[in-house]
């Protein structure tokens, strides 16, 4: 599951009756989720950076009494000051995990995927790299860049047995995501790709190195269905520039984009209707009514369509927000022949 | 009409101002609900809960009595003390900010709480919904998201007197807001309770709604020290 924290980053992956976990950034809602699949076991929980998108329901999950949390993965940062209130809390709620249900506390790079699998869900890390983590946050590369939390920004990719893969792109960096497409050795192929940084900025530099930033991520990729994590806000993010590279990379393949919630991109005026996919499962938006998708089902499985009653985005998409809707493609290219791929 | 299917059809009204008790009444009859007034017959808290309880499925109440009635406890400890013995209320008060301390303490067992904005709304709307959300919490054990407490993280940053409460200001682990929260210091657990300026820089434990977006809504209970803070009061205890 890819659930709708607003503006930031939290995912549930479940197998059976334990759980991998990839960041945590909003209120309860992954205690919500767990609870909601009678999940009271973490194989792994991953935070891919420190940052507040990425980590403000850390200290909650560690605390509840309810869940066990067997690894958290979460890689130092220095440029956190560790005597503010979030820093102490994170600590408090740490130590209190690995007192009662023995958390092991390890930092994540490429070396430790095998560590986080279940039984059916294999993960593959594929950055931080040895090297970018022996850097670390705030230190400096060879060639003498300091590296931002980004750079070091906990990639995964997620496959099943079948096939099926999920890869989870948390914040990754322009650099750092060019050397994984780069990297021959690296399979970034996924049926499902969590855009980098819910679709803002990547530090590629202008606008249209942007765009074709992101079709090379979409053309390594090769997904079926792309997901921006995005927040109804002022980062009006998916950026226009990002989804037309992605669409103009991927225009011969029937492909789906979603977003968590309803960007200002595409609709500037609150839209009281409601756009989630599945109202069982816990939003940020569903309270707010800034929902696009929603949390939103992905299925590894194979028993059903990646995104089961993924139509319903498109029913919503087509009748209430309209033509300037980014993933229909109409209002992207200006002055070009709008293409009206909806598939 | 008879109320709402689901709901209790027999309303208990606690309300020590007859005016805004005749407009409740009033919109709770207009959605088929018997309204019977429930004057309390003495000061005692646990006499008056028998008192509601014998008379009604459900009560409103609002949260200060003392005017009209002599009893020695408000509206909110009565509506607490009605949802320990699993009977459905609601609780409406005028003014929240200078009541929220008094509210807070029994946050946790009020099941819902409305405004006076709320409770003279335009439609009765806001008083169903509230009976809803009491009974879905009360009696069924399903309450809203907004209203399930989890145990997290609480920085105190500040202690202070306000009248004559005593009072910390506790920044929240997992909540929407960045403001620090006023909590009754006597929801911390002693010796913190008794010089809640030696809380201040510590962290605890307490079960919160974090996923409440309205900070006169967060009830906070079962506050507990952090170890780490514990040992620092072994090696440097409080005088």
């Amino acid at each position: 599951m890819i659930l709708d924290v607003g503006h930031g980053s939290a995912a549930v992956l479940i197998d059976e009756k334990e759980a991998i976990v990839v960041d945590a950034g909003s209120g309860d809602l992954v205690t919500e989720t767990l609870e909601r699949f009678e999940i009271t076991e973490v194989r792994s929980l991953v935070i891919s950076h420190r940052h507040h998108d990425h980590t403000s329901e850390l200290p909650s999950l560690l605390s509840n009494p309810d869940l066990e949390i067997k690894q958290l993965f979460l890689n130092a940062d220095p440029t956190r000051t560790p005597s503010t209130p979030f820093e102490e809390q994170l600590r408090a709620a740490l130590n209190d995990s690995v007192r009662r249900s023995g958390t092991e506390f390890q930092q994540a790079n490429v070396t430790l995927g095998a560590r986080m699998s279940t039984a059916r869900l294999t993960v593959e890390v594929l950055s931080p790299s040895v090297d970018l983590q022996l850097s670390g946050v705030d230190g400096e590369t060879a060639s003498g860049e300091v590296l931002h939390p980004h750079a070091l920004a906990v990639v995964l990719r997620v496959s099943v047995e079948n096939g099926r893969a999920v890869l989870l792109g948390a914040d990754l960096d322009y650099t750092r995501f060019q050397e994984l497409i780069d990297n021959d050795e690296s399979d970034l192929s996924a049926d499902v790709l969590v855009y980098p940084h819910h679709g803002g900025l990547s530090g590629a530099g202008s606008e249209s190195a942007e765009e074709a930033f992101a079709g090379r991520v979409a053309s390594a990729v090769a997904p079926d269905v792309v997901v921006f994590s995005n927040g109804r806000d002022r980062f009006r993010n998916p950026r226009r520039e990002i989804v037309r590279g992605i669409r103009k990379a991927t225009d011969a393949k029937p492909m789906r984009m979603v977003c968590t919630q309803l960007s200002k991109e595409c609709c500037a005026e609150e839209i009281p209707a409601d756009g989630r996919l599945d109202d069982f499962l816990a939003s940020a938006g569903g309270a707010t009514g800034k929902s696009c998708c929603g949390s939103m089902i992905i299925d590894l499985g194979g028993h059903e369509h990646l995104l089961p009653i993924g139509h319903k985005h498109l029913d919503f998409v087509l009748n209430t927000v309209g033509d300037q809707a980014l993933c229909l493609g109409k209002s992207l290219l200006q002055g070009e022949e709008a293409e009206g791929d909806v598939a | 009409m008879s109320g709402i299917a689901g709901l209790p059809r027999v309303l208990g009204l606690i309300d020590d101002e007859p005016d805004l008790s005749s407009a409740i009444e009033r919109r709770l009859s207009s959605f088929g609900f018997e309204v019977r007034l429930v004057v309390p017959s003495g000061p005692s808290l646990s006499e008056t809960v028998t008192e509601v309880m014998d008379s009604a499925e459900a009560a409103f109440c609002d949260h200060y009595l003392s005017a009209g009635f002599k009893v020695n406890f408000s509206g909110a400890e009565l509506v607490a003390s009605l949802t320990d013995h699993g009977f459905p209320s609601v609780l409406f008060t005028g003014v929240l900010p200078k009541e929220q301390y008094a509210i807070r303490k029994n946050m946790a067992s009020i099941p819902a709480l409305l405004t006076r904005d709320g409770a003279e709304g335009l439609s009765g709307e806001p008083l169903v919904t509230a009976l809803k959300e009491s009974v879905s919490e009360v009696r069924d054990g399903n309450p809203p998201a907004r209203r399930r407490g989890r145990r997290t993280p609480v920085t105190i940053v500040e202690s202070r007197i306000s009248g004559t409460e005593r009072l910390v200001e506790g920044l929240v682990a997992g909540w929407g807001g960045t403001e620090p929260i006023d909590i009754p210091a006597e929801l911390l657990a002693p010796p913190w309770c008794e010089d809640p300026a030696v809380a201040v820089g510590h962290t605890f434990f307490a079960r919160i709604n974090i996923s409440e977006l309205n900070p006169s809504r967060l009830f906070f209970d079962s506050f507990e020290e952090d170890p780490a803070t514990v040992d620092e009061l072994i090696t440097d205890p409080v005088e």
